[in-house]
């Protein structure tokens, strides 16, 4: 088991805070009308997106998934925007035009969320192509989720980035449910890592709410991609506390597994070891607590406050 | 025996009406049901009510077809009566180019009493243009209307600099003989301008500002307007306007003698004088055409000396042409040099539109297997005699040995029936769709007539035009008539 | 307007070759990456020798993965490069649609402008190879329909080469469609390392007064043909090429229409939902309406997919003929 700086585990705990506060002030804005588009919430997931996130190096490059907002929180986006863009604010990262789906800040090694449900594999090859090219020594983290492996572009990417040794680290956010179809009906294997055989890739499967594990094994992962031995495969298991999206009735799956999994909650875990291990006291814990949700409850503020995009931006940015 | 059935067989380029199915049974109920027929023909337009001969029903009884033709005779006007549409929505429109319609609108021409020469007689800015006299030279003619959709034309109206201020002579002379068409709003008004730059001409304002198509009294408005200036088609300062504009406005029903080539400007200054009744041509041809009648005319050709002749010729001829002449050669050959004269005769009808055709495709009423068909002799106008009875005969040949397709029967400007070789003195064909125009030719008979002032034996033989009224008139048909009746009985001009 | 001193006479296939080589001698982003283009030279041989100049790390082989071809490339122009890829047929662009469609085009425009992605994908086009129903076709209707993207189809080999550096150094992607038909037609090329076609801007290839047509790819020279041999009758074709298909440059389009009164859109595409169907649209809804005076006709590939005889793939896409018989038409002739 390896030991965690005090340094990255304050880190870890405020932003597995903030993506969950994130989360449940979405869900709020979205029962009161204020978002009333798409959003696809990854609470009880965090840890995977947080925490791997918290494992990259400075100019390493983030591929997110549609469910991406811990993912962004951990790779470090700022909340303020993030939250103006999922309310369609001028001030977002994409000044309204993207959404949820399409979080990005491209500039800085964050080449955004996906609405298409495996579009971010062959992406994440171009950007290690690149990486490669100008031979930066910087890893490109792909985030997917289950469902997506089942594409076909997930088979030509793990081909491509093996054969030709991106330095790419592919996580697989397994919550064991393809929107509403469990993992034994849309696969037939028990571990996705093991899909990484078929191309001479190492695959791991990890507990996902252990940000212990996580930690670990992402930040071996990356050492192993930048080293120039070629991409990995990791699966993360794990679950989604809430539906798919804003309106699932989650009929698929019954109470007690809810109810089991969230037992497991791994922002519940992080805090546990950060007690047993007295790292931080009862009363650092709660400042962290508290200045996690006031961070998000300014980036509401900030994004409730801000501006309509202009109507005649709808026709900018088309052509660069 | 009137045994009548000049019926479109099939293929009849048939783009309204008859329901086109094979048009066997298309017009055949009209003898046998005339009741059936009438309201047929009230129903709609494009069923020609037909004033042919009275025949009794006996008669008819008496050549009736047998019984599962008669069934789907009946079957055939039932579904005709089905699919007939209550009222045609091409009814009463023109076809037109938008460039036609453009330049009829600037020039406040009535696209309606065009003649169209394009593709099923659509109205070309060419068909337009010649009722425009434009000067000749370079031509800086440019379009008066907006150039710019969507320009905010009341700033720019007021300028009287502006080449978007109105050209279109509002305040021009008016000379009284020509009426105003319903314009559609197409220019902004420039009468702002006028009344910023001159007070006292505010009683103009007003008059100006009336709707261009009420009436106008020419005394106010004849004051000379230097805005006309700009207007660089016309030619003449001083004339006005608008007699520069020659609008040949006379509807087609009263259309005497006019070929297609009359279309001219020069003649158009000829008709300078425009009927009262033009504002309402658009009217007029569908009240024209609903109310349609088909005249009949016969007159009576003296056969002997095309009987002298082809005993002359009858043996040299087919030696040339491998086929026997006959009197309907000569008929051919006077009818196609006839309708060259007379294009109006040899048009078609269809949508509402009149096609005068160059050509005479000659659709020839024969007796097919299975009822009467009308292959078609095509350019007959070009024909010598000789290619002339070569083609008459091999067309009776593929009749004969079924060789004809469906083309050979399409395309009929003309149609001509001849039950003379069953003894049938005179009788009225029904006109073939979309011709406007049939000849029925009877036998040649002998018959006491006074030639050269002496009474004689003559062969005579009768003829009839039944005649579409919406295209051409009596007067029309007549010397139609005249032309082939002075050509038979001179036929050895024929032979040329 | 350029002054070209030096041109040489080469093939179309090999114009565009240059205009490659040229563009990655200038700039070390531009990389090349497809199927069989190293070693192999490429299906038609367009990219043979390129390999021995920049090694394997810019001409790029790649497995037979079109899906990863275009989304690598996305991913890369996304990231600072400038790939040029290509498709060997344009039918399996199919196949990375995604990357192209739901990727690349959009990624400017949904991420507020923050993201560029200057990539060129290859496609050649059309028929003439008697390669069948699933390498002949022209699909450019597809891609003209997804804002974000440009389509460009050169139309000679002075054209392959300026629009191919242009399009390599434009910053959006571009479809770059190649009709396999003239890869070995010659034509004199600038020598010019900075000769390049502007995007976005339509050429009239001939005047004229009577007829407008618009034709683009192998069209244009049976469109040229038809028109040389109409000239002898007294009749005037205005040919026009619009070299960009989206997003097109209608003005000259409506300005000519405005002349002649008359338009003929031609494509080898299937006529339904064809880019000569928005051409006829577009000049509906212009000026030049009121100026037409016959209706508009397109010449166009029949509704069928392209049939492998040769025969029979002639007979589908329209021919000299078509274009002269279309003229004497729109002209009352026949």
């Amino acid at each position: 088991m390896i030991e965690l700086s005090e340094e990255i585990l304050l880190r870890m705990y405020y932003k597995m805070n903030q993506a969950r506060f994130f989360e449940e002030k979405v869900e709020d804005l979205l029962k009161r009308g204020i978002i009333d588009e798409t959003v696809y919430l990854s609470k009880g997931e965090e840890a995977t997106g947080v925490v791997s996130g918290l494992a990259l190096e400075k100019g390493d490059l983030v591929s997110m998934t549609h469910r991406g907002h811990a993912q962004a929180i951990g790779f470090g986006l700022d909340v303020n925007l993030m939250m103006a863009e999922l309310l369609g604010k001028s001030t977002g990262y994409c000044k309204g035009k993207g959404g949820s789906l399409h979080i990005a800040d491209v500039l800085n090694g964050n080449i955004g969320a996906n609405g298409i449900v495996g579009g971010g594999f062959t992406l994440s090859c171009g950007a290690a192509l690149t990486q490669k090219h100008k031979k930066t020594g910087q890893v490109v983290l792909c985030f997917a989720g289950d469902g997506a492996t089942n594409e076909g572009s997930f088979h030509e990417a793990m081909n491509l980035a093996s054969v030709w040794k991106l330095p790419i680290v592919f996580l697989i956010e397994n919550n064991l449910y393809g929107m509403s179809t469990p993992i034994a009906k849309h696969m037939n294997i028990e571990n996705i890592s093991d899909r990484g055989a078929g191309y001479n890739i190492p695959g791991l499967t990890i507990d996902g709410t252990d940000f212990l594990e996580i930690y670990d094994v992402m930040t071996k992962s990356l050492r192993y991609a930048r080293a120039g031995r070629g991409p990995v495969l990791v699966e993360a298991k794990t679950y989604r506390f809430c539906g798919h999206s804003s309106d699932d009735p989650q009929v698929y799956r019954s109470t007690e597994e809810v109810q089991q999994w969230q037992e497991k909650d791994p922002l519940f875990r992080l805090k546990k070891y950060l007690q047993e291990n007295r790292v931080f006291t009862g009363k650092q814990l709660e400042t962290i607590e508290g200045e996690a949700k006031s961070s998000i409850e300014q980036a509401a503020e900030f994004a409730l406050e801000s501006l309509e995009p202009d109507i005649t931006t709808v026709l900018e940015d088309v052509y660069a | 025996m009137a045994k009548e059935e000049i019926l479109p067989k099939s293929g009849i380029d048939v783009t309204t009406g008859y329901s086109g199915a094979e048009g066997e049974a298309v017009q055949k109920p009209s003898l046998q049901m005339p009741a059936e027929t009438e309201m047929a023909a009230t129903d709609s337009e494009k069923v020609k009510p037909e004033t042919a001969t009275v025949i009794s029903a006996a008669e008819i009884q008496a050549e009736l077809p047998s019984e599962p033709v008669q069934e789907a005779i009946q079957e055939a006007i039932e579904e005709q009566a089905a699919a007939e549409p209550e009222e045609d929505p091409r009814l009463g429109k023109v076809r037109a180019t938008p460039a036609a319609r453009r330049l009829a609108r600037e020039h406040d021409i009535d696209i309606q009493t065009l003649l169209g020469s394009g593709q099923k007689g659509r109205i070309q800015l060419e068909d337009v243009s010649r009722m425009v006299i434009i000067r000749p030279g370079p031509s800086d003619y440019r379009s008066k209307e907006p150039a710019v959709i969507g320009t905010v034309l009341d700033e720019i109206a007021g300028n009287s600099e502006n080449v978007y201020s109105d050209p279109s002579g509002e305040a021009t002379p008016e000379t009284g003989k020509i009426e105003l068409r319903k314009s559609e709003a197409r220019k902004p008004k420039t009468t702002k301008s006028w009344g910023r730059k001159s007070e006292p001409k505010e009683h103009e304002i007003k008059k100006t500002e009336v709707p261009r198509n009420a009436n106008r009294n020419p005394k106010q408005e004849t004051m000379p307007n230097p805005e006309l200036d700009f207007v660089p088609f016309v030619e003449g300062e001083v004339e006005p306007l608008r007699d520069e504009i020659i609008v040949k406005a006379v509807p087609m029903s009263e259309l005497e003698n006019t070929t297609f080539e009359k279309n001219t400007s020069d003649n158009a200054k000829n008709n300078m004088t425009i009927p009262e009744n033009r504002q309402n041509s658009a009217e007029q041809l569908v009240k024209v055409s609903l109310e349609t009648a088909v005249i009949t005319l016969t007159t009576e050709i003296d056969m002997t000396e095309v009987k002298d002749l082809r005993k002359k010729i009858a043996k040299k001829i087919e030696l040339q042409s491998h086929y026997r002449c006959t009197y309907t050669d000569f008929l051919l050959m006077a009818t196609a040099r006839a309708l060259m004269k007379h294009p109006l005769i040899n048009s078609t009808f269809e949508d509402h539109a009149i096609i005068p055709h160059a050509y005479a495709h000659l659709g020839l009423a024969v007796d097919g297997e299975d009822g009467i068909i009308i292959p078609v002799i095509r350019n007959a106008q070009e024909m010598t005699f000789i290619e002339m009875v070569k083609s008459r005969g091999e067309t009776l040949k593929s009749v004969k040995h079924k060789y004809l397709t469906q083309e050979d029967l399409k395309g009929s400007t003309f149609s001509i029936s001849n039950l003379g070789m069953h003894g049938i003195l005179e009788f009225t064909a029904i006109i073939n769709h979309p011709n406007s125009a049939i000849l029925s030719v009877g036998e040649v008979v002998q018959r006491l007539r006074v030639h050269q002032g002496e009474p004689m034996v003559r062969s005579v033989m009768k003829i009839t035009l039944n005649l579409d009224h919406r295209v051409a008139d009596g007067m029309e048909g007549a010397k139609f008539l005249k032309n082939i009746k002075a050509d038979m009985e001179n036929p050895s001009l024929l032979l040329f | 307007m350029m002054e070209i001193n030096e041109m040489k006479k080469m093939k179309y296939r090999d114009a565009i070759r240059l205009g490659m080589t040229e563009e990655m001698r200038r700039d070390d982003a531009v990389i090349f990456l497809g199927e069989d283009i190293g070693r192999y030279g490429g299906a038609f041989g367009l990219s043979a020798g390129m390999l021995d100049e920049f090694g394997e790390e810019r001409v790029l082989d790649t497995p037979i993965s079109e899906a990863a071809i275009v989304g690598t490339a996305v991913g890369a122009a996304l990231t600072g490069l400038r790939p040029v890829c290509e498709m060997m047929h344009m039918d399996f662009v199919t196949l990375g649609m995604d990357a192209l469609v739901n990727q690349g085009a959009k990624m400017h425009y949904m991420f507020g402008g923050q993201a560029q992605v200057p990539l060129v994908l290859r496609l050649p086009a059309g028929t003439g190879d008697g390669a069948g129903a699933q390498h002949s076709q022209s699909l450019e209707a597809w891609l003209c329909h997804v804002p974000g993207l440009k389509v460009v189809t050169p139309s000679t080999p002075a054209q392959a080469k300026g629009l191919i550096k242009a399009a390599i150094r434009d910053n959006n992607p571009v479809c770059f469609i190649e009709p396999k038909a003239l890869y070995q037609t010659e034509g004199l090329v600038p020598l010019d390392d900075d000769y390049t076609i502007e995007i976005g801007k339509t050429l009239i290839e001939r005047p004229g007064k009577d007829v407008t047509i618009v034709a683009y790819g192998t069209l244009l020279a049976k469109a040229m043909e038809a028109a040389a041999f109409l000239e002898e009758e007294g009749i005037e074709v205005e040919i026009i090429n619009p070299v960009t298909l989206y997003p097109m440059d209608m003005q000259p389009i409506v300005e000519s229409v405005i002349k002649t009164g008359r338009l003929i859109v031609a494509h080898e595409a299937p006529k339904t939902g064809g880019v000569g169907g928005e051409i006829a649209a577009r000049i509906a809804e212009s000026e030049a309406f009121d100026y037409l005076n016959a209706p508009i006709l397109r010449l166009c590939g029949m509704d069928v997919p392209i049939p492998y005889s040769k025969e029979l793939e002639a007979s589908v896409v329209p021919q000299r003929n078509d274009f002269v018989h279309g003229v004497y038409r729109l002209l009352n002739r026949e």
